[in-house]
This record gives C-alpha cells, sequence and structure tokens, in this order.
C-alpha cells in the first residue's frame, strides 16, 4: 500500500474531519469582560463541574405524604418556586431540578456556583410562610377591631376571646386562632399583661414585591435596608382597620397604650420573629397598598443578604410544603482549581504511562507513535463532539477518560497482534477476528456501564434479551440448551430489578464516568479503530 | 525466551497451578467474610452509601490529627475520622463524620470553640434516608451490569463452558477488588462502585482475547494459541495498570487522597488480579475444553434426544 492510497482512505478522512471538527469546537474564543480586559475562553470553560470550578450542590426532602401524580405536582411547584428564589437573591450560575432516586423517591437539587452553603440553605429550605403581625396588648381586659369588635378577657394564664356572635374561645400562650377569616396568635403573658398578635398581611396578599425601589442607609453602627411591596386592597384596609386601634400622632408612630411603647409590626418567615420596625401613623388615616419592609444589619453585606433573601422569599411565594436539606456537597474554587489541573497531568501521564508499556512490548516507534496519536485523537474528539456540547468535566469523568483511553489502546494493541500473525490467512479475515474481539469487548463494557445511566431501561433490555434466548432456542429447536436456563435467569434479573424501580438519577455523581466510557469506547469503534488498523496495514505492508 | 520458557512450564502443568486463581478467590472471600463477620458489612460504605458528612478544612497552627477528632467528640460527635490531605500550596484536613449531618456554620463553630482557627473549604453531607437509597439503585446497577455483561458474552460465545469461563474470571476479579479495598481501607463510594462497575466490562477484555483465540482459531497448537494471547492480553493489562497507577499517584501527590485515587486503585488492584485469572485460571478451563473434557456440559441435546 502507498502513502497515497492511504490518504484516500475514507476511514483515514473520517478520523481527520473529526479532529478539525473538535478543533473548531474546542477553539479558544476571545471575550471583553466589563473591565474591558480581554480573556480567553474556550467552551470547556462553561461546562466545568463545581468539582473543579467550586460551588454547591443541594438535595432537597420533601415533607410530603403526596404520592403519584401530587407528588409531582408539589414537586414541579417547588422547583418553579425555588427557581424564582435563586433568580432573584444574586446566587450565580444556580440550576434546579427534580430528581428521582426510584422507588417513587423524589428530590429537588439546587446548584449553584457559590460555595456559601449556610446562606443558600437557609434560602431554599424556608418554606417561605410570611406574616406582617400587629401586637394587642390585654391586661385584664380590652376591645379591639378588625371588621368586627372583639373582647379580649385574661383570666389566670388564658385569654377568652369573644366576637359579635358570641364565644371565639379560650386560648394559652403559643395558641393561634382565627377571627373573621384573619389569624391571632396568642405570643405570652407576663404578669402584667397577655400579648397576642394579629396578622396585619400575609404572603398570599402580597401581588409584587418592587425590588427597584430598594435602599440601603448607614445608620448608627449599622445598615438599614427597605423595599417596596404592593398588596390586596382587603389587606390593606385591613391593616387601616387594625391601626385605628392605637395611639397616633400626626408624623409619629403608633403607639401602644399605658406608655407600652411603639406598636411594632412584626415580620414573621415560616413561623419565626425575622424583624420588627415602627410603623407611621400614616396607617390609620389612608388605605396604603404599597407599604415598605424594612429591617437592619450590623454591615452593608449582611443587610444587602438580608434583604434580598426577603424579597426573594416574598416573590416566590411558599412552598407546597415543607422542604429539608438531606445533602450538601460544597467545594471551595481555589480546590476545584487545583483537582482540575491534577486531572490534566493524570491524563497526560496516564497516556505516557501506556506509551511507555506499549513501546516496551514492540520496540518499534512505527507502531507506538500510531497508537499514542490514536489514543490522544481519542480524548480530543472525546472533549471536542461530548464535552464541549453535553457533557460535564467533573472527577469521575476524568476517571472515565483514562479508562477510555485505556480500552482504546486495548483494543489498538489487539489489531497490532492479529496484524502481525498468520499472513497465511487474508487481511481481512484476521481483521474480523480483531473487531469480534474489539466489538464484544465494548458491548460488555458498555453493558456494564449503562446500567448506571439508565437502570430502568437496561431492566427491560436484560428481560427481553432473556425471552429472546429463551425463544431464540425453542426456533431452532434446542440449539444452545443452556440459553434457556440462561434466559430465564435474565427474566428473573430483569423483573426483579425493574420491581425495584430503578432510577439513573440516583447515580448521577458518576453518570459522567458512564458517559465518558461509553462515549469513548463508540468513538474508539466508530472513528479511531479503524482509521488505525489501516494505518497499521500501511505500516505492515512497508 | 525466559517468559516463553516459564509460560511452557506453567502451561504444562497449568492443572497444578490451578491453585493459583483458587486460593486468590478463597482468600479474598475469606477477607470479605471476615469483614462480614467482624463488621456486619463486606465492604465498609463511604459517606455516599452511609450517610454522614465530609468536611474539608483549612486548619492554621500545628495539630494532630488525632486532636481534632477529639475536639469533635468533645462536642458531642464520636467517631470522627480525620485525614490530612496535602494539595498543591495547601494542607487540608479532611473530617468524616457519621449521621446526624453538620452544617458548615456547627462544623467552624465547633472547632473555633475547641480553639482551632478553621475554614471549611469543602463539605459534602448527605442523610441516611438518601444513603440508603443510594445504596439499593447502586446494587440494582450492580447486578444490571453483571447480567448485561453476562448475557453479551454467552451471545459472543455461545457455548457453556468458555462463556461460564469468562464470567467467572470476571467475577474473581470483582470479589478480589473488593477484598482489596477491604485490605488498603477504601470504602464503597460511588467512585468505587464506579471502579467495580469498570472492572466488570474491562477484565474481561483479556478473556475475550484469551477465548476467541482459543476457539475461533484453527491454526497452530493449542500452545500457541494461548501464548499469543498471553503477550497481547499482558500488554493490553499493563497498559491498564501503568495508566491507572499513574492516575494514582500524580492525583495523590497533588491532591492527596481522593475519588480519582479511589478509582485508580480499585482499577490497578481488579487489573492485576485478572492476570492470574485470565492466564491460568480461564486458559485452564479452556485447555480441558478445548481437548474435550466438557464435552457432556456442551452437548446437552443429546441427554435430551425428543428437541431433535
Amino acid at each position: 500500500m502507498e502513502i497515497r492510497d492511504l490518504l484516500k482512505e475514507w476511514r483515514v478522512w473520517v478520523l481527520f474531519i473529526s479532529l478539525i471538527a473538535s478543533t473548531v469546537m474546542l477553539a479558544p474564543q476571545y471575550e471583553t469582560t466589563d473591565s474591558g480586559e480581554y480573556t480567553i475562553s474556550t467552551s470547556l470553560d462553561d461546562r466545568k463541574s463545581i468539582e473543579f470550578s467550586g460551588g454547591s450542590r443541594i438535595l432537597l426532602g420533601l415533607q410530603s405524604n403526596a404520592t403519584g401524580e401530587d407528588l409531582n405536582d408539589q414537586v414541579q411547584q417547588i422547583e418553579r418556586i425555588l427557581g424564582i428564589r435563586l433568580s432573584g437573591s444574586g446566587f450565580a450560575d444556580t440550576q434546579v431540578r427534580s430528581i428521582d432516586l426510584g422507588g417513587g423517591e423524589q428530590r429537588i437539587q439546587v446548584q449553584t456556583g457559590s460555595s456559601n452553603t449556610t446562606q443558600l440553605s437557609q434560602l431554599i429550605s424556608q418554606q417561605g410562610s410570611f406574616e406582617a403581625r400587629l401586637p394587642i396588648i390585654v391586661p385584664d381586659s380590652k376591645n379591639f377591631t378588625i371588621d368586627e369588635t372583639y373582647n379580649f378577657q385574661r383570666e389566670n394564664s388564658s385569654v377568652t376571646v369573644t366576637g359579635p356572635s358570641g364565644e371565639i374561645g379560650t386560648f394559652e400562650e403559643n395558641d393561634s386562632f382565627t377571627a373573621d377569616g384573619t389569624k391571632l396568635y396568642f405570643v405570652n403573658q407576663t404578669e402584667d399583661h397577655a400579648r397576642l398578635e394579629v396578622t396585619a398581611y400575609n404572603g398570599e396578599e402580597i401581588i409584587d414585591v418592587l425590588s427597584s425601589q430598594g435602599r440601603l442607609e448607614s445608620s448608627g453602627g449599622g445598615t438599614q435596608w427597605s423595599f417596596q411591596i404592593s398588596i390586596e386592597q382587603n389587606a390593606a384596609e385591613r391593616v387601616r382597620k387594625i391601626a385605628q386601634n392605637y395611639q397616633g400622632a400626626i408624623g409619629g408612630s403608633l403607639m401602644l397604650e399605658d406608655n407600652r411603647g411603639p406598636a411594632r409590626l412584626t415580620y414573621y418567615v415560616d413561623g419565626r420573629e425575622e424583624t420588627s420596625l415602627t410603623v407611621s401613623s400614616e396607617f390609620q388615616n389612608s388605605v396604603i397598598t404599597r407599604p415598605s419592609i424594612q429591617g437592619g444589619a450590623e454591615s452593608t453585606e449582611e443587610a444587602i443578604d438580608e434583604r434580598d433573601r426577603l424579597q426573594a422569599l416574598l416573590q416566590s411565594g411558599q412552598l407546597p410544603v415543607p422542604v429539608e436539606v438531606q445533602s450538601i456537597n460544597q467545594i471551595s474554587s481555589s480546590l476545584g482549581g487545583e483537582f482540575f489541573t491534577a486531572s490534566i497531568v493524570s491524563i497526560i501521564a496516564s497516556l505516557v504511562a501506556v506509551g511507555g508499556v506499549v513501546y516496551a512490548r514492540y520496540r518499534d516507534p512505527r507502531v507506538v507513535l500510531p497508537i499514542i496519536f490514536t489514543g490522544a485523537s481519542e480524548i480530543y474528539i472525546l472533549l471536542g463532539f461530548w464535552f464541549s456540547n453535553f457533557g460535564t468535566l467533573s472527577l469521575s469523568a476524568i476517571a472515565g477518560i483514562v479508562a477510555a483511553v485505556g480500552t482504546g489502546v486495548d483494543d489498538q494493541i489487539i489489531i497490532t497482534d492479529e496484524s502481525t500473525r498468520e499472513k497465511v490467512e487474508s487481511w481481512s479475515n484476521r481483521m474480523k477476528k480483531a473487531f469480534f474481539v474489539i466489538f464484544t469487548s465494548a458491548a460488555s463494557t458498555i453493558g456494564a456501564m449503562a446500567p448506571i445511566v439508565q437502570p430502568g431501561l437496561i431492566s427491560l433490555s436484560v428481560t427481553a434479551s432473556g425471552i429472546g434466548l429463551i425463544g431464540y432456542t425453542i426456533y431452532t429447536r434446542g440449539t444452545n440448551l443452556h440459553y434457556i436456563g440462561i434466559g430465564g435467569l435474565a427474566v428473573m434479573v430483569g423483573l426483579f430489578t425493574s420491581s425495584l424501580e430503578p432510577s439513573g438519577t440516583a447515580l448521577q455523581s458518576i453518570h459522567q464516568f458512564a458517559f465518558t466510557t461509553i462515549w469513548g469506547i463508540l468513538i474508539g469503534i466508530t472513528i479511531t479503530r479503524p482509521a488505525y488498523a489501516k494505518t497499521i496495514e500501511y505500516i505492515k505492508q512497508n | 525466551m525466559n517468559a516463553e520458557k516459564y509460560f511452557d512450564r506453567v502451561y504444562e502443568d497449568l492443572d497444578k497451578y490451578l491453585a493459583i486463581p483458587v486460593a486468590m478467590i478463597l482468600l479474598a472471600s475469606g477477607v470479605l467474610a471476615f469483614n462480614y463477620a467482624t463488621q456486619g458489612e463486606f465492604l465498609a460504605k463511604g459517606t455516599d452509601f452511609s450517610g454522614g458528612s465530609e468536611i474539608q478544612l483549612d486548619i492554621q497552627g500545628e495539630f494532630q490529627n488525632s486532636d481534632i477528632e477529639d475536639a469533635f467528640a468533645s462536642a458531642g460527635r464520636p467517631q470522627a475520622e480525620a485525614l490530612t490531605q496535602t494539595t498543591g500550596n495547601q494542607t487540608l484536613t479532611i473530617i468524616e463524620l457519621p449521621p446526624p449531618t453538620i452544617n458548615e456554620e456547627e462544623a467552624s463553630s465547633l472547632l473555633s470553640d475547641a480553639g482551632y482557627e478553621a475554614e471549611v473549604v469543602g463539605l459534602r453531607t448527605i442523610s441516611a434516608a438518601v444513603s440508603s437509597q443510594f445504596f439499593l439503585q447502586a446494587q440494582v446497577a450492580f447486578l444490571l451490569a453483571f447480567t448485561t455483561m453476562s448475557l453479551v458474552i454467552f451471545i459472543a460465545f455461545k457455548n457453556l463452558t468458555p462463556s461460564v469461563a469468562v464470567i467467572l474470571a470476571a467475577f474473581g476479579d470483582i470479589v478480589f477488588a473488593a477484598a482489596g479495598m477491604a485490605v488498603l481501607g477504601i470504602p464503597l463510594t460511588l467512585g468505587s462502585l464506579a471502579a467495580l462497575l469498570m472492572l466488570i466490562g474491562y477484565s474481561v477484555d483479556t478473556d475475550i482475547v484469551l477465548s476467541t483465540r482459543v476457539l475461533k482459531r484453527n491454526r497452530g497448537e493449542l500452545r500457541d494459541r494461548v501464548w499469543s494471547s498471553v503477550k497481547t492480553g499482558t500488554t493490553m493489562s499493563m497498559g491498564g495498570i501503568a495508566g491507572f497507577t499513574l492516575l494514582y499517584i500524580i492525583s495523590y501527590l497533588m491532591v492527596g487522597p481522593s475519588e480519582l485515587t479511589n478509582i485508580a486503585a480499585v482499577m490497578v488492584v481488579g487489573l492485576l488480579a485478572d492476570m492470574p485469572l485470565t492466564w491460568i485460571g480461564n486458559a485452564a478451563i479452556l485447555k480441558k475444553y478445548s481437548e474435550g473434557e466438557f464435552e457432556r456440559l456442551n452437548k446437552v441435546e443429546e441427554v435430551i434426544p425428543s428437541w431433535k
């Protein structure tokens, strides 16, 4: 074979075209940053997992008894709400998705480029029920008007509430009850008085969060934050009626009776007190549909975090069921960067090591160089086709690359050895044998890796193959009779694993390992190995 | 050539040498059984499958890992395990804690209360409920992977004996690699599980070479066909072993023990075990098979003549 013939060979062309296409996909791009500096980036930069780029991944469990469709609805709702919360909170590169762990177990996964998991878990694990409450102080007896007037009688450790249509009930500390559709809470009591709270408005009555109206002000030793919200008309009217129960001064704040100080509006998220503030007496006179929410923190940074978190919570609304953090995976960007460098060096080193072994065996650079070149091409095409478009570069993907190179080099050794043997046999016969080994080993490796990604599908395939083997034996009237037993075993394994409702997402942290080896093998058997076989044919014949 | 002479000696007495792979599998099974008897599980489960927390900390000043473990124990978190991870320019301490999970703030304040200036650079926690679901799915994946590989082999080689020989060798590799994990203290994590699954597919490569050359080729002596596959297969295994050893060394030197070193170690142990299991175990079975010793097994149809 002449070199000209080799260059005319379509298998070699397929390899070169794949290499050129990979180069195009991996080509560095120049970008200008906000500060006007030029940076060089490749499509791989966006495809690094948090193990390399730093960030966090949190798995949330639902505290829900729902199953089937109802559970799916809840999961979708939570996904949407958390998506809104995260986009409004300033976390970079956020991603929210539902995860099916198999066996009907659903989880929500939240991933971001930030490694501040404390702040992140606080934001996403809150159910987000919001209430703004005003106090009702009951010394011994007290009348309080919402839509109707209610009488509060304190006796021993309880308070009896009576409305226009009779007694509502007798309540103790930590009890809550409803009057006029408004929720009231018995917070605590002292010797002197009982303290109750009435909900002025809640999260569901907030129409909009006007985040553009946000303000930060330094005052004293800290920073005050505020932003406006828009509430429903009837909620605003309720606030005015409640405000009229307090003493007010023009231009001043609402005050409690008997010099008990200002009547503070307290914000609660998931029943936990967040912050409280004085209320302008303006609320007694007008229906204010755009109240502002305020708070304070020690530093500007904390003030911004607090404000953004509350804005995000109010914007997104309340989760249908409470959630809890079940798994956290967090890594700093500096550590991630070191892992990335180590991984790249490891891949190059393993390629060199394989080259050393191959050289020790053949001692012929004409054979060793094509093997190394083919191995390197496989990584390059894998990076260009798979990683720059679909895959994620993670630690397990790196191990997958090394494994794919390993199987690739194995196959080239098989081709090389087959090419040097039994010259009496035709070249194509020898290659047929080599490719029988290559395809069988590719099928077994892909078969071993696929259950990581698609266990459900593989369960079905195993069952189907089992039935196929039994059918084949019956059809051929007893050829390979042991296929009946093996087919029966396969059907049993397939049915058993299907009954466990297997889910590929449960093993998602090793998905990239499986994908990388599977794609590496596929690229090998379709692109690089045929080209290598032709090249070795040329080398052997010359 | 020395290697070939040595091969001849082994090949002549292959039955006697069969004791080596049998002893290897027995030894490995013994290690796993011992683990099961003493710890209640064949392999120690890592955080992925047992639940708990793994915290990577940058702790200032001089300290022993046991000091950190004590700090956790005296704060009511016993059974903490601390190990050192040296990366390019910093030394990190990894703490592994059994469930219940801990969060970043709790870990930092626990250490600052104990008088350490520590920064949390990495944190992985997983609740017991999620990890047990992961473990169930991992077992399903493993069972499916082994079954799929076996089906591929049965379909490719058709005959019972050679197929079983290949599958036995793969099974032996996995058992030996699992015992290796127990001895080297590598826990069963998602990463090491991936390596075990990879071994299922990877380790049969050499067996396929051997079986194909022995069964699908008619020319030459059986001994020559086995010897040619030993040469090819050993180069293949050595390539894999060299690649994964380098992956282990480089990643250990640069970032210390990690999922990468776990994967690499499992692969190296499995591929090392694969050599005697293939070139002695599988070869012995195939030799006997070629000499017609398992004829009865492959002519099952004659036992039930009504099929014909």
